[in-house]
C-alpha cells in the first residue's frame, strides 16, 4: 500500500532527527523477519540502520512489553499504534515506566493488523513461504497451494471492532495523508461480538469455553506478550502457596486464565497481544473484551487516560451492587 | 454412577436426571465454603450461635481479616478444590473496619461474579452478602438461602469433573 511507505518515509525522518540529536538512545520499531510476512523488534541505535525500519500491517507485537526491561532515566524512542499507548498510559499511571524518559512516535492506524493464527486457520494448517498483495487481497503461496485470501478475513479481532484509530498521547504524530477508517464501513458496535456471545444459553458459552481452552498447554505465551503483564513472580509460578498443580487438567488452565484475566479488569486496552501470540489459537480474546464492556457498563469507565485512577484501585460508595445475596 | 466426561457441567435449569439420581444414590449434602470479615459477618455468625439460632451445618467457615482480603483467586480455587458453593460475606458498605476495604471488594466481586456467569457457570456457585455484627438472624437466613440454592444446583461438577 501506498499509504504504508508514505508512513514509512516520515517515521524514518523522525528517527533520524531523533537519533542524530542524541535525543535518545535508542529507538524501538520493527525490522522484516526471516520468514515472510513476519517482523521483528528492532532496536535503531545508528543512523545507518534506519533503513532496516519496517512499518506494516504485520508488525504485530505489543513493543512496550520491551520498555519494562529497560532502567529508569534511560531515554528511549517507540514507535506505537493507539491501542499500545493506550497499555503504556496504564504502565505510566501504575508508575512502572516514567513518561519524561519515553519519547513516543504516534502512528495512526490503518485498517488494522494481521493475526497469524486466522492465516494458519484459512490455510488449513499449511505454512507459506512467499505472498503477494493486490489492494486487500492476500496472495500466499507454499509447496503445493496458492490461496487468496481477503484482508477482512484475516485482521486481528481488535482492529475489526476497533473505533479508536487516532494517537492519544504522543510526542511526535506521523502524519497520515487520509483519515483513516475501520474495515466494516458502517456504523457499528464496538463490544458487537461480546453482546452476540452474551445471548448464547450458558450451556452453550461454556462448551465453548472448554472447547478453546482445552487447547492450551499452558506455554505462558498469553503472558509473555502482555505489556500488562509484569509481576516478577506471576501467581501461576508461585510455590508458597502453589495455587497450582502442574498437571495438564483443564481445572488448571480455567483456574490460569480466569485469574489473569481478573488481573486485567479495568486495565486491558484490548490489544490483543495474547490473542495473535497463542501458538494453539486460542481465541481468549472475548474474556478481556467482556471485562472492557464491564468496566464501561458497570462504573462507566471506558478508556483509562493519563493520569487518571485505576478501575479496580478506586470505588464510589453507591457502585451497583445487585448480585449481592439479601436476606428475605 | 458415573458421569461422562463433557456432559453436563453447569446448567441450573437443564439439570440432567443423571445428577437427580446421583444425589439420591449418595444421600450428597452440599459443603459451602464461607470467608468471612472478622469485624462483621463472623461476629454475626458468631451471634447466631450464641442466640441459638437454627442454620444449616453445612457451612465451614474462614476468618478473615476484611473482605478487601478475598483474591478471586481463592474463590476460584475453592471451586475448582470441590466446594460446591462459596459464600463471601463483610461488612456493610460505610462500615467497614479498614475504612474502605469492603468498597474495592464489590468492585472485585463484581468483576468475579460477571466474568463467571461470562463463561457460562451457574449463578448461585458464588455468593456475596453484607453481614453486620449485629445481624445474627440474618447470617442464619442467608445460609439457609445459600444451602437451598446449592442443593437445587447439584454437586459441584465444574472443575471437579476433570480432577
Amino acid at each position: 500500500m501506498k499509504i504504508m511507505e508514505e508512513i514509512r518515509k516520515s517515521l524514518k525522518e523522525i528517527v533520524k532527527s531523533l537519533i542524530s540529536e542524541k535525543k535518545v538512545e535508542y529507538v524501538l520499531g520493527f525490522e522484516e523477519g526471516t520468514l515472510p510476512l513476519k517482523s521483528v523488534p528492532f532496536y535503531i541505535e545508528k543512523e545507518e540502520d534506519i533503513d532496516r525500519l519496517i512499518w506494516n500491517e504485520y508488525c504485530n507485537l505489543n513493543l512496550v512489553k520491551f520498555l519494562l526491561e529497560e532502567p529508569h532515566g534511560k531515554k528511549i524512542g517507540i514507535i506505537l499504534k493507539t491501542c499500545e499507548i493506550r497499555s503504556l498510559i496504564v504502565l505510566i499511571n501504575e508508575k512502572q515506566i516514567n513518561r519524561e524518559d519515553i519519547i513516543i512516535i504516534g502512528v495512526p492506524c490503518s485498517y488494522g493488523i494481521i493475526d497469524f493464527n486466522k492465516v494458519s486457520k484459512l490455510l488449513g494448517g499449511k505454512e507459506f513461504s512467499e505472498f503477494t498483495k493486490h489492494g486487500n487481497d492476500y496472495i500466499f503461496k507454499g509447496v503445493d497451494f496458492e490461496k487468496t485470501i481477503k484482508l477482512q478475513d484475516i485482521l486481528s479481532d481488535s482492529c475489526v471492532y476497533c473505533k479508536d484509530k487516532k494517537p492519544i498521547e504522543y510526542d511526535y504524530l506521523v502524519k497520515a495523508p487520509n483519515e483513516f477508517k475501520n474495515i466494516k464501513e458502517e456504523d457499528f458496535d464496538e463490544y458487537l461480538d461480546v453482546i452476540e456471545f452474551e445471548k448464547k444459553t450458558p450451556k452453550e458459552r461454556w462448551a465453548y469455553f472448554k472447547k478453546e481452552l482445552e487447547k492450551c498447554t499452558l506455554c505462558m505465551a498469553c503472558r509473555n506478550a502482555c505489556p500488562l503483564c509484569y509481576c516478577k513472580t506471576c501467581f501461576i509460578d508461585q510455590n508458597q502457596p502453589q495455587w497450582f498443580d502442574k498437571t495438564d487438567d483443564l481445572s488448571e488452565k480455567m483456574l490460569f486464565h480466569m485469574t489473569r484475566a481478573i488481573h486485567l479488569a479495568g486495565r486491558c486496552t484490548g490489544c490483543e497481544a495474547c490473542t495473535r501470540a497463542c501458538p494453539e489459537g486460542i481465541d481468549i480474546h472475548l474474556l478481556y473484551k467482556k471485562l472492557r464492556k464491564m468496566t464501561k457498563d458497570r462504573w462507566n469507565v471506558d478508556k483509562i487516560g493519563l493520569g487518571e485512577p485505576s478501575v479496580m484501585g478506586s470505588y464510589k460508595m453507591d457502585d451497583p451492587q445487585e448480585f449481592m445475596v439479601k436476606e428475605d | 454412577m458415573s458421569l461422562n466426561k463433557g456432559e453436563n457441567t453447569m446448567v441450573d435449569t437443564e439439570k440432567s436426571e443423571k445428577i437427580q439420581v446421583m444425589i439420591a444414590d449418595e444421600n450428597w449434602e452440599p459443603k459451602i465454603i464461607a470467608f468471612l470479615c472478622n469485624w462483621c459477618s463472623y461476629a454475626g455468625a458468631d451471634l447466631a450461635g450464641v442466640s441459638r439460632i437454627q442454620y444449616p451445618p453445612n457451612v465451614r467457615v474462614v476468618r478473615v481479616p476484611c473482605s478487601g482480603r478475598i483474591d478471586p483467586l481463592f474463590i476460584l480455587k475453592s471451586l475448582q478444590v470441590g466446594w460446591d458453593a462459596v459464600l463471601v460475606s463483610g461488612c456493610h458498605p460505610g462500615d467497614c473496619h479498614y475504612i474502605s476495604g469492603n468498597y474495592y471488594a464489590r468492585r472485585k466481586f463484581s468483576v468475579l461474579d460477571d466474568l463467571l456467569e461470562f463463561i457460562g457457570i451457574d449463578k448461585g456457585r458464588v455468593n456475596f452478602s453484607w453481614v453486620s455484627a449485629a445481624e445474627g438472624e440474618a447470617f442464619a437466613q442467608i445460609i439457609r438461602k445459600v444451602t437451598e440454592r446449592t442443593r437445587k444446583l447439584g454437586p459441584n461438577k465444574i472443575f471437579k469433573e476433570e480432577r
